[in-house]
């Protein structure tokens, strides 16, 4: 029987002088750097889950992530501790799915915690000196920590170990902790668990069921002994990746040399500018080939990091990378839906909830709606297309792909000239404007499905890209800002419209947004032409998309199909998503124009010629690259491994506090993508294993000052994260960043 | 050959009950079909799913018009198997092998008391049709004994208290069983009261005590259901307290709002299970503002309206001094909620619509509960009881909870020590059997 000297351990803590509780500060915090955060499902942000690791070389980070992450045979009693704490976890971090939450549960979350555990028979079984020592546990978490590690005897060399271990042995609900402290942008939070404090109600957990926690430490040791990735994976990824690159270099070489043969310089009808987005890649093909048209690719932001309130449901969304931050809030109104439409649905909703969340009301709540749920059980089963109809017509929901109208006024004039400076400059559109300029940004439309804000616009923090296209577009129809680039030289012709636009990544449908009132015969003629000529869009990328989607084909009812898909309550595999990304190509479009790119690549648009003094290559190699990276290690991992680094099937999915989603009864917080978006089936990986590849076309000297200037960058290419090979123009050669730093021709 | 099919269809009775109860099974059964055809398009199992499915579809149908008690009892069983079989739907994942096992062994207590029960019943009464049975006016002291068999079986499937526990840890299996097993087999225990209703249906002590069980088990999975903290266990738990209430309508003697009850429910937890994901991830809260004191004589008003036409709809008397003034009780509570949400935060209707709309809700539901009682006239299963104690103490079980729900500081009530303790007590009571959760994350099996 063990002793429970609490006094003497508390007094001892009081006593303990002040550099070693700083010490373990220190160890806390190191403690949480191999945990990667995790966002919510309301806007589930890519990421890298070993972003912890990204300082070490590739290789070793993968066994690291895999001896922390991936070992079987965790010692039994660690089974009692995750259940307990994932228990408390649901109590402690729900956002709103309990209608009685827990007593007292408001703030100062570790102390009320401690309170309540007292009452809580299946951790301190009854044992009075258990019930004692909980008793004596200081209200501080760090002091929690401290206490607990010394009752359990952890020498003090092994205290990061130790704490790391607590972390990882049920990851996801640490890589939310992660979130909520480091990531998320609401920092009054009062439900905010702190680090310190998820540790402490860890340790204190542990203390109380498994007082040889020690022995963590030896499976720990011995885990480090056997190597999950076996030798061959990674000679095997890089041949991969070898005959990928060849095969995609082989591609562009062709095309490039026929540019040279025939250099056309008319005007395209019009220019649409899209989303980095692998998805855009096969829509801009389609665009390309119904017309003259021409296609630009850039961060699906579009350069405008901004908070859009709708004034109608009084929703807030931060359409911008998680690496950047907002700088000013845009107010958003639907043109064509009347507020008390919305009303409606949300009265309809909330009354709904009461009756069912309540005493006694919902019994006959269950019979006197019963009926009416078979009826809609039938409709949304059999004919999901003209319920979705039906109901979006009685009862609307904002999609955020409607057209809306904002007032600018709360931008700085100064800050929209910087805007639209940045984004025509970003993509090289700075002459040659033709006379109408479609931003195009992107969401995605499905229903019933958890994981639907991680098929929106990752560049807008996994919300819709059709507000921010809207806006850019409008700051470049302001006659103020046409003048002020002009003095800046870049001259946009005054017949130049800009218009914004939504591709639904679903569908495939394009929503294009304009002034319906404006009296302009020229430009309605070709608002007309381009409307029919993505009609035409629509058909052909619907039907190229189905046939990976593995539906069953007709060639005629594509359209049917896809549209079918976005409000099916019952498809778990709306589409595919950035599934199969692979590479990241910076250059101009011309290199790629008309090349099958399948799908897999990123592309920004870039021109080097523009660009003297390096500050577009540096800003795109530092955010849209770093989140295309965030994005591909994210299928890569939920692919080599979904069960650590994924979701697991959502067949058998439960969602948790409205914010994850855990697998059956309870399980950890299963962060990464679900089953079905990176696996056809049960056993066949969909996705392939590549890491990012990014390819680009500028001079070699530009792209290593990029490199010497941008240290995170640089080691994310030495270490193995990213392989980055440069296309000179110039000397018409062909490099690749070898690990050691050199630069080999290829 | 003719006559033996004749003589085949001796074995089955297919009167209201065995028709509304098929029509409810075929109708689930094809929506959930269609639904999981396209939700396990890619599932490695599917194929073994859609097999057991129809096996549970075909036995549950078996079982609700089989009018021979060993015929009963074979496709009872089968239908509890074949669900458990289901909800193991990949059996290399630990946590759902060892909830499959759990819950087959509670599914398969059923049919053995029932085992039990029929036994005792061909004892006494030396026929195995149930029909016969139920004519039967032989007595027998054991008589007593079966119908508690019946009972307990009944408590079994239904996940009466303190039977219900292991429904909250059958949320492993895929969302569409799920679905079959809370719309569908769960609700087997009202099936089997109001089939073998006429054994009891006149004593009125049995009745009592079907009625306080299912009271109990009521309030107890509705506080559990308040308490959840995700989707699956709230709306398990929620079954709970549902199938409590229908036991309660059973206990009452109105088996026919037991019937409505048992369809309506399932088709109601059908489609909150199928559409969890929506549910789950809907930004409106329905938080409850405070209305005032006028506002709340108001709702209660236009509730009573509300309840009173429920009983003109209904066509039973208002203050009556039988039980069904406890479903006139449930009616117009229900419609005082309705009122209460509408009248604050925002006026989102007038005073008179609110009114309006509070009685033509009363009315339909009502006029629902008529027409189930039409159909299930001939079999003699409304048999309102004579209010007692036990009656008066229901509703006040059932009001009291309802206004403690509408204190204004009702978040001061953590502050009492018996309210924390009474919490924690609730939460691990609610937690799943420890082998069926999936504690490490490498445990976790997805072919």
């Amino acid at each position: 029987m063990k002793q429970f000297q609490h006094e003497n351990i508390v007094t001892n803590v009081q006593s303990l002088s002040s550099v070693s509780f700083c010490g373990l500060i220190d160890k806390i915090e190191k403690s949480w750097e191999c945990i990667a955060p995790f966002w919510r499902l309301e806007n589930l942000i890519a990421i890298n889950p070993l972003k912890g690791f990204e300082k070490m070389p590739y290789e070793k980070a993968l066994v690291e992530g895999a001896r922390l992450f991936q070992s079987k045979g965790l010692p039994k009693p660690m089974s009692d501790i995750n259940r307990q704490t994932i228990k408390w976890c649901q109590v402690i971090l729900d956002r709103g799915q309990a209608t009685i939450s827990a007593p007292m549960m408001q703030s100062n979350l570790y102390e009320t915690w401690l309170k309540l555990i007292k009452f809580d028979k299946t951790l301190h079984q009854k044992n009075t000196t258990k019930m004692n020592w909980l008793q004596s546990l200081p209200n501080d978490p760090e002091s929690a920590i401290l206490v607990s590690l010394i009752q359990l005897n952890i020498p003090q060399k092994h205290w990061t170990e130790f704490l790391t271990l607590m972390l990882t042995t049920l990851s996801g609900w640490a890589s939310y902790i992660q979130y909520l402290n480091d990531w998320d942008k609401d920092s009054d939070d009062p439900k905010k668990l702190s680090k310190s404090e998820y540790l402490a109600i860890r340790l204190v957990i542990t203390y109380l069921l498994y007082p040889n926690a020690l022995e963590l430490l030896d499976w720990s040791e011995q885990s480090k002994n056997q190597s999950v990735i076996n030798e061959d994976f990674f000679s095997q990824l890089e041949e991969r990746e070898k005959e990928f690159s060849n095969v995609l270099l082989d591609k562009i070489v062709k095309k490039s040399e026929q540019i040279q043969k025939n250099i056309s310089s008319t005007l395209p009808e019009a220019q649409f500018v899209f989303c980095i987005d692998v998805r855009s890649e096969s829509v801009r093909r389609a665009i390309e080939s119904v017309g003259t048209y021409q296609t630009f690719g850039m961060a699906g932001f579009f350069g405008v990091p901004i908070t859009f309130n709708h004034t109608i449901n009084q929703e807030t969304r931060t359409c911008l990378p998680v690496l950047a931050s907002a700088q000013g809030q845009v107010h958003e109104t639907p043109v064509e839906s009347k507020p008390s439409i919305y009303d409606r649905s949300k009265n309809l909703k909330s009354v709904y909830k009461r009756l069912k969340y309540n005493f006694a009301t919902p019994f006959g709540l269950a019979e006197s709606t019963g009926l009416f749920y078979a009826g809609l059980m039938a409709m949304k089963t059999l004919f999901p297309k003209l319920t979705s109809a039906i109901s979006q017509k009685a009862l609307p929901n904002p999609d955020h792909s409607e057209q809306v109208e904002m007032s600018l006024d709360h931008i700085s004039l100064e800050d929209r000239i910087n805007y639209a400076m940045s984004a025509l400059r970003s993509i090289g559109l700075t002459k040659n404007f033709s006379s109408l300029v479609v931003f195009c940004g992107h969401n995605s439309t499905t229903d019933n499905n958890a994981f639907a804000s991680s098929l929106q616009c990752g560049a807008c923090g996994g919300n819709s890209g059709a507000s921010n296209a809207q806006l850019i577009a409008n700051i470049l129809n302001q006659s103020e800002i046409r003048k002020a680039l002009k003095g800046r030289g870049i001259l946009i012709p005054k017949h130049t419209v800009f218009m914004g636009a939504c591709h639904n990544t679903t569908t495939d449908e394009i929503k294009l947004y304009y002034d319906t009132h404006a009296k302009n015969k020229e430009i309605e003629k070709k608002i007309e032409n381009i409307k029919r000529a993505l009609l035409q869009v629509q058909e052909i990328n619907a039907r190229y998309r189905l046939a990976f989607l593995e539906t069953k084909e007709g060639a005629s009812k594509s359209k049917q199909l896809v549209k079918n898909n976005a409000c099916d309550w019952a498809q778990i595999r709306p589409e595919w998503g950035l599934a199969k990304n692979a590479a990241f190509i910076i250059g101009p479009r011309t290199m790629t124009e008309q090349v099958d790119l399948e799908g897999r690549v990123f592309l920004h648009s870039y021109d080097f010629e523009q660009d003297e003094d390096n500050t577009i290559l540096t800003s795109i190699m530092t955010a849209p690259m770093v989140v295309a990276f965030w994005i591909n290690s994210q299928y890569f991992f939920s692919t080599f491994d979904n069960v650590a680094f994924g979701a697991g099937s959502k067949i058998t999915k439960n969602i948790t506090g409205r914010m994850g989603v855990m697998q059956g009864n309870a399980s950890d917080l299963m962060h990464g993508l679900p089953l079905q978006s990176v696996f056809l089936n049960n056993h066949d990986a969909y996705h392939e294993l590549l890491r990012l590849q990014v390819f680009v076309v500028a001079p070699l000297d530009k792209v290593k000052k990029v490199l010497h200037e941008n240290p995170a960058i640089s080691q994310l290419c030495l270490n193995g994260w990213i392989k980055l090979f440069c296309l000179d123009p110039n000397q018409n050669k062909r490099y690749i960043l070898k690990r050691t730093g050199g630069w080999l021709l290829t | 050959m003719i006559s033996n099919i004749k003589h085949l269809f001796d074995f089955f009775h297919f009167d209201a009950l065995a028709l509304i109860m098929t029509c409810l099974i075929v109708f689930l059964g094809l929506v959930i079909t269609c639904f999981s055809n396209r939700y396990l398009k890619f599932d490695t199992h599917r194929k073994k799913f859609f097999l057991v499915l129809l096996c549970l579809i075909i036995s549950t149908v078996g079982m609700v018009s089989a009018d021979n008690i060993i015929l009963f009892l074979i496709f009872h069983c089968f239908s509890n198997l074949a669900l458990a079989v289901l909800m193991v739907h990949n059996p290399n994942w630990s946590a759902a092998r060892n909830s499959g096992i759990l819950a087959a062994k509670n599914l398969l207590l059923a049919p053995l008391f029932l085992l039990f029960a029929f036994s005792g019943l061909y004892l006494i009464t030396q026929t195995t049709s149930i029909q016969e049975i139920m004519q039967s006016s032989v007595r027998s002291p054991y008589y007593l004994l079966c119908i508690g068999f019946v009972v307990l079986s009944a408590m079994v499937q239904s996940c009466i208290f303190p039977f219900h526990r292991w429904l909250m840890s059958s949320l492993n299996s895929p969302t569409p069983v799920s679905a079959v097993m809370h719309a569908g087999v769960i609700n087997g225990g009202g099936f089997i009261l109001i089939r073998f209703a006429s054994l009891y249906i006149n004593i009125p002590t049995v009745l009592t005590c079907i009625f306080l069980l299912g009271l109990g088990t009521a309030l107890l999975g509705t506080l559990l259901k308040l308490i959840q903290h995700d989707v699956k266990r709230m709306l398990a738990c929620s079954t709970i307290g549902q199938m409590g209430f229908m036991f309660m309508q059973c206990g009452l003697g109105l088996l026919p709002n037991a019937v409505v009850h048992l369809c309506f429910h399932g088709f109601f937890k059908a489609y909150l299970f199928l559409g969890h994901a929506t549910l789950a991830l809907d930004k409106e809260r329905g938080q409850l503002g405070s209305v005032g004191f006028l506002g709340f004589l108001f709702s209660i008003l236009f509730g009573i309206l509300g309840s009173l036409c429920f009983a003109f709809a209904s066509q039973n008397p208002w203050l009556s001094s039988d039980t069904t003034l406890i479903q006139n009780f449930i009616a117009g509570i229900f419609c005082t909620q309705l009122s209460l949400c509408l009248i604050k935060p925002s006026r989102i209707m007038s005073y008179f619509n609110i009114l309006l709309l509070s009685c033509i809700v009363g009315y339909v539901y009502g006029f629902i509960t008529y027409i189930f009682e039409g159909l299930l006239n001939s079999s003699g299963l409304m048999q309102p009881q004579a209010l007692s104690g036990f009656h008066v103490l229901g509703i006040i079980c059932l009001f009291v909870p309802w206004l403690i729900m509408r204190l204004p500081k009702i978040r001061d009530l953590g502050k009492l020590t018996f309210v924390q303790s009474l919490y924690v007590t609730l939460l691990n009571h609610s937690q799943p059997s420890p082998k069926t959760i999936t504690a490490i994350r490498q445990n976790y099996q997805f072919n």
